[in-house]
This record gives C-alpha cells, structure tokens and sequence, in this order.
C-alpha cells in the first residue's frame, strides 16, 4: 500500500526492542510524573497522573508486553494516547524519533512470546525492524 | 439535504417528554380520575408527535398519534368516553411507542407494525356508544366556570352528578306548579341543583316535550334510589337517570370558554389551550445541552483546584516573607477569590439541579403493571416530587429506587385476601417520598405490607450457609434485618418474574453507598417496611478528610466519617483474632487502611494512632491511619473507564500540590476488612 509509506510514527524503545506508534494516535509525550498508585488494581497499570487538571491512567508497556519491570530513568517518557475516548498514559524507556517506513510486513502470528494481534505490522526501515502497535487491542485486553 | 442529526436530538428529547406526558395522563385515566384539562394535555401531546413525526418523516408514529388524536378529540368532545378497554389500548399504543422509540435511535427507522393498534383505534365501536347510551339530551346547556369547580369539588368528596329527565302523566293539569313542586323535592333530597330546565317558557313546543323537563343533580345517592323516590312522586310517569362525568361537567363550562376564546382569537383551537402562563415560563427558561453544563461544572472543580494551590503558595510564601505589604493584598485576593468560587461553585451546582419529579414520574406505570401481574391491589402515593438534586444523583438513583419499589410490590403487599384476613384495607399502600433534610436529600419509601420477620430472615441465612447457627444465636433485632442487604439472601420462598433471585438489596445498597449516600431500614411484621436514603446534594464536590497512609495521601468523604479519636495501643484488643476497640460502650471492629491495601505499616512505633470512625448504616468501623491531615472541599474525578471499579476507591482528586489522592469508597473497604 501505497499511502502507508508516508504515515508518521513516532519510534521508541523498550530495552533493546524498537516500537512504534501511528503519531495520529498520540496526544502528546511528557517526562515523567509523580505517579499515584491504585491499589489491587492490575499489575500493568502503574496509577493515575495529574495532566493538567485531568486524571489520566497510566500503564508501563513493559508490563503489557510481559517484559521485566525496570525503574525509571532520565529518558523515560510518558507517551499519551487517545483511546475511546479517554487519555491514556504509556510509559516508555526512551523516545526515539519521527519516522517513516519503506515498507510494512503484516504481522507474524507472534512476535517474540506477545501475541500478533497486538501489532499492525512490522516497520522496515532501513536495516531496522519496528513492531507497529496497534494501540486499541494492546489497551483492551483484559 | 438538511443535516438532520440536529433535529434528530430534537425530536427524540421531544418524543420521550411527550411519552411521559402520555403515560401519566393514560394512567389517570385508567384510574378513573381523568379530568377534561388531562385529556386536552393528552391531545395535546398526540397532536405534536404527529407533527413533530411527520416532520422527521416517521411515518407510523404519525399515523399512530393521528388515530389517537382522532379519538382523543371525541372524547374531549364528549362523543366519546374514556373505557377501560380504551385506557388500555391508549397504554399499548404509548408501549409501542416506546418500541418505535427504540428502533428509531437503534437502526435509524421503525420497524415494528401499528396496524393493529389503528385498527382498534379506528375501529367504530368506542365512539358511537356513548351518544346511544345517552338518551337525555343535552343540548344547550351551559354552566359558569365557578359552578362548575363548585361542583367538581363536591365530586371529589364523592357525591356523583346525574342527568335527570322527568316525564309527568299525560293526564297532569297545572304542569308548571307541578314541575315547581318536582324542583323543591329535588332540592331537598339532593347535594345541589346545578341546571334545570323545568321553569321555561314552553310556547311553541309540542305535547310531548311540554310533559317533561330535564335537571343536572349532585347527589351522594345511587341512581337506583334518586329513580325510585322520584316515580313515588305524584303525576310523574316516568323518570330517565344517567351518569354525568367529571369531563363531561366540566365540558359544560368549557364550551363557554371556548366561545370566549372564539370571539377573541381566531378559530385556533391549539392556541386558546395554552395559557398565558405558560407563556411566560417558556421565555424564562432555555434547554441547554448537558454536556454544556458537565463542561461548565468541570471548570468550577478546576478553580476549587487552583484555589486551594493558591491559598497553600500563599501560606509557603507568608512563611518565608512574614510581613511584606502585597502579601497581605494577596491575602485579601485570595480570601476574594475564594468567595467568589465558593458561590459560582453552588450557582452551577443549582443549574445542575432538578426536580426529582423527572425520575417519580416512572413509578406510578410500573407499580400500575406489576399489580395487574400480580394480582394485587396497590396505591402509589408520591411526595415532594419538586426535591430538587443533582441530575447525576437523579440518573443513578433509578434503579434502587426501582428496586426497592418492586420489592414492596412483590414482597411486601401481601394479596388481597391476605389483607382481608388480617383487617388491613384491601388496597396496598406505597408511599415514596423526597426532602431536604440539613445538606442532605431524604428519601423514603414505604409500605404498609407484610414487613420483614428478623427471625425468618436469620433461619434463612443460616439455611443457605451465609452465616453460622451460633452467630445467628447472637444477632439483635436489628441485625438481622440488616442482613436483608446481605449478597445472596432471598426471602421469597418462590423465584418469581420480578425478584427473589438473591441478587437484589445488597446491590441496592452498593448503588446508595456509591453515591456517599446511606440506607437504613425500619421494619415491623405485619405492618410495613420503611427505606430511608440519605443523599449528598451533589456528587460533584464533597468535603474530604485527609489522611495519610504508608506515606501516601488518601481522603475519605466527610459523610461516611462519624467520629475522629486518637487511640493508645492498649485500647487495641483481640477477639478470636480480630482487632476491636470499645468506643463509648460500642464495640467496633478496627482495620489498618495499610494492611487492607498491602502497604507496610509501622504504626506500632508510635505512641498512639489516629482513628477515623466511619459509619455504615447501624454498624461504626475503626480506620487507623498514620496521620490526620485536615479537611477541604475536593471535586470528585472518575478513574476513568480504563481503570475502572477499583473495590474501595470511588475516585480521585487533585490536591493543592498537584499530587492525585485517592478517595476512599467506605462500603468497598468495609467489604474488604471483612475478607482480611
């Protein structure tokens, strides 16, 4: 497809892992905040943030993706998506870039132990591969 | 093409208010207490679904309201009258209203079939039955509205009004003074004459009309009785007698009216049947969307927010440059401010407000069916319907409402020869009403049914394993009525279609305890059961206690918090290993808030611990925290979908810092002590 190829994705880490995400599907990304946690709730979600005045969850993707858990670091970021309707925070290792890719793979059926479900296809980009969350079925499983 | 999605809202908040006004004036009709105003305001809201729909292009719903219309005019004409089978064709009519209601937001167009319903409407039995029946004529008559409310009063104290037609033998002489004499016994014998036409000059009629006269009575007799004294009367051959409505009467008057309104508007009938009244309040207010308003009251929680960061930069700022000149301004801005928030906050707090009328209005249909079904006769009665609460409250307070209402249908009205047999009236009465009572909203409903016996209720418990034989030994009266609100218990014997699956008062209660609200309950056997809610005004902005716990803030609504104390350890005891203290001669059980959450706690280091008593219907809970921060209004946030229901947090907040705390839901962490 042809108009995928000029599709914008912002690139961030995880680990050693690349990832991706359409930047239409991004609010904004913000440096870490005081995180308040919310007890017995499910282990991905870290707690609530202050968003100027808005209550705004936040998950670590780590979690989601079943990687192991690390404490934050100068580069951690925030990365704010819309999903139905709500903000939602995802935190990331470090945010890359803006970028585009010159060609997108459908996904396998699983991508290193995480479902392929989770992906809308893997970016190539140069000699790099990217996994292009979808963010909708990462943000619904229950 | 005209972008109709706008309209389209329109119509829909049009048609559900025109439903309602439908329903409740069917519903009066059914009960017999149709008044001529009510069935103007059924017209009234058939003629404008019919317009309104034919606009919109909803072609059933139109032909449907036409054919009501149809009738409806009949029967304001008097051509027509109000059966029960037409009472309970009006009500399928409305059902499928409701049905074309739902297709049309679900799939856009309607789909369910009306031909049958405008086949009984049209169908001409209804309306050419009454002019048979009627063999009195009633032409010409006419009654002065104060006559007639004069009247109208004294059917409501239950006299009935009659036609009369008074036929004397032929072989009568001096028919004038006999007529005369035919008048003073009706007087004596009857409440009032209201209309005769026995004294009239009789030139130019025949024989046979000349013998006879007509009279309007109101009397608290049968007709079998006015009938058979008037035959006793001398010369009088024979004795017509005939019902006369409360609609037709006030017909009487109306006709008059409507003369008037002739003579000063032109023929339009639609607008001489709106009052300058409501003229008036239709200038004064305006529909605003309430998405509009959930705007504008976000706004105001953020203000409260930066008011109270405000006020905390301030003191930080005082503390650092004592006595500088423009602190102090800022100290008066502040103080200001303040004020001003505080009343824009209650200001659009009123605007959020509505009459709780908007949610009673449902009740009397539901209670009308489920008595039909059940074969039992019940009385709704209503009270302070214009209580006034926020709309949020009024949405999620539907369906305990509608819960505690069906159970006093089903279980608490007993059947009718129950009743009998027991010497209480055949007719079951429910009362649900509303109040202010200090900053809170009560709400009442109650029954005069079977009541609910403590014993039954802790056999039945002990019987479906929810508590032990032992502990049931030792509950009070009053405990075991609680345990109505236990999860699981049913006390009907039977499953029926409306309740008595278990899942029931234990929801209930979780509804009322969500919105920081309260419910008690007051029985006696044989007598009746008595629901009490207690209701913030708002679920917007409440006043919260803070306090911390493991180094984290959280606050816990001022209106579950009974008491604060401070606690040596030595109050602590154990019985079989749960935690008490005695407070007044009350034992209560004690929790740490950090052990229910996981958190560490060193609260044993210290030399005494705070402790928030916080209540829950009859039964007092110790919280032990670390510290006791102070209180201050907070504006309630959701978590948000995503979050969702976390057990024992019903939301959060944001404090002066900036920081997020949680804010404690107390029914939750009751729940979760008891698991501990």
């Amino acid at each position: 497809m042809d108009t995928t190829k000029h599709d914008q994705y912002v690139e961030f880490s995880i680990g050693n892992e690349k990832y991706a995400i359409l930047i239409s599907e991004i609010h904004e990304i913000i440096r870490m905040l005081d995180i308040t946690e919310i007890p017995n709730c499910q282990s991905y979600v870290h707690g609530v943030i202050n968003l100027r005045g808005k209550i705004v969850p936040v998950i670590g993707l780590r979690s989601m993706l079943m990687l192991e858990s690390e404490a934050a670091t100068k580069s951690t970021r925030i990365v704010v998506v819309n999903h139905r309707e709500e903000s939602v925070g995802i935190i990331v290792d470090k945010v890359n870039k803006v970028t585009t890719f010159t060609d997108i793979q459908p996904p396998p059926d699983w991508v290193g132990g995480i479902n392929g479900s989770y992906f809308s296809g893997i970016g190539i980009h140069e000699d790099d591969l990217v996994g292009i969350l979808k963010m909708d079925e990462v943000l619904l499983r229950e | 093409m005209l972008d109709m999605t706008e309209y389209q809202a329109l119509y829909m908040e049009e048609l559900d208010e025109q439903l309602r006004v439908m329903e409740e004036e069917v519903l009066r009709l059914e009960r017999k207490e149709e008044t001529l105003e009510g069935i103007q305001r059924l017209f009234r809201a058939a003629h404008t679904l019919k317009g309104s729909s034919a606009v919109m292009g909803y072609e059933r719903m139109k032909r449907l309201t036409h054919n009501m219309e149809h009738i409806l005019e009949k029967v304001r004409n008097q051509e027509c009258e109000v059966t029960q089978e037409l009472a309970t064709l009006f009500f399928r009519c409305v059902d499928r209203m409701k049905q074309l209601r739902t297709e049309i937001v679900a799939r856009k167009h309607e789909s369910s079939g009306i031909d049958d319903l405008v086949d009984a409407l049209a169908s001409g039995d209804w309306p050419n039955q009454v002019n048979e029946l009627r063999r009195i004529d009633r032409g010409n008559i006419l009654l002065s509205v104060e006559e007639v409310n004069h009247a109208v009063r004294h059917l409501e104290q239950g006299d009935r009004a009659y036609w009369i037609r008074i036929g004397l033998t032929p072989d009568c002489e001096m028919r004038t003074a006999r007529f005369h004499l035919i008048l003073a016994w009706l007087a004596e014998s009857s409440t009032n004459v209201l209309w005769t036409d026995a004294i009239r000059p009789m030139e130019g009629e025949d024989e046979e009309s000349k013998r006879s006269c007509r009279c309007l009575i109101l009397s608290d007799e049968t007709s079998e009785a006015i009938q058979s004294r008037a035959l006793a009367w001398i010369d009088v051959g024979e004795v017509e007698i005939e019902d006369c409505g409360r609609v037709e009467l006030e017909a009487l008057a109306q006709r008059e009216r409507d003369d008037e309104a002739d003579l000063m508007v032109s023929n339009d009938s639609e607008s001489s049947a709106s009052s300058p009244l409501q003229d008036k309040a239709r200038v004064q207010s305006i529909r605003v969307n309430v998405d509009r308003l959930e705007k504008l009251m976000n706004l105001v929680g953020e203000l409260v927010i930066d008011q109270t960061r405000v006020r905390q930069v301030e003191r930080s700022l005082a503390s650092k440059f004592g006595t500088e000149d423009s602190l102090q301004e800022l100290g008066q801005i502040t103080d200001h401010i303040t004020r001003i928030i505080g009343e824009l906050q209650e200001s659009v707090m009123k605007v959020r407000m509505l009459p709780i009328e908007q949610l009673f209005n449902r009740f009397p249909r539901m209670i009308r069916d489920m008595s039909q079904s059940l074969g039992k006769d019940v009385e709704l009665s209503m009270e302070g319907k214009d209580t006034e609460l926020d709309r949020t409250l009024i949405e999620e307070l539907g369906d305990p409402l509608i819960h505690l209402l069906r159970n006093a249908v089903d279980h608490g009205i007993e059947m009718p020869e129950t009743r009998r047999a027991q010497g209480k009236p055949l007719r079951g009465k429910i009362t649900i009403s509303a109040s202010h009572e200090d900053n809170q909203v009560l709400i009442v409903v109650e029954d005069d049914g079977a009541g609910i016996d403590p014993r039954k209720l802790v056999r039945k418990a002990v019987s479906q394993r929810l508590i032990s034989q032992s502990e049931a030994d030792r509950y009070t009266d009053k405990e075991a009525v609680d345990l109505i609100f236990h999860a699981g218990l049913s006390t009907a014997s039977q499953v029926s279609d409306i309740s008595g699956r278990g899942v029931g008062m234990d929801i209930v209660r979780a509804g009322i305890e969500r919105m920081n609200g309260r419910i008690d309950i007051e029985t006696n056997a044989g007598e009746g059961t008595r629901f009490k809610i207690r209701l913030p005004l708002t679920l917007a902005i409440i006043t919260g206690l803070l306090v911390r716990v493991g180094g984290r803030t959280f606050i816990i609504p001022m209106s579950n918090v009974a008491e604060i104390v401070r606690l040596s350890h030595e109050d602590i005891h154990n019985i079989k290993g749960i935690p008490i203290v005695t407070i007044r001669n009350q034992v209560i059980p004690i929790a740490w808030i950090h052990d229910i959450f996981g958190y560490p706690n060193d609260t044993a280091r210290s030399k005494s611990v705070p402790v928030v008593i916080v209540g829950r219907a009859e039964k007092r809970y110790a919280l032990a925290v670390d510290e006791l921060l102070g209180n201050q209004e907070i504006v309630i946030k959701s978590l948000g979908a995503f979050v969702g229901q976390s057990e024992g947090i019903a939301g959060a907040t944001i404090l002066g810092d900036g920081k997020v705390a949680l804010i404690l839901e107390i029914g939750g962490i009751i729940r979760r002590m008891g698991r501990a």
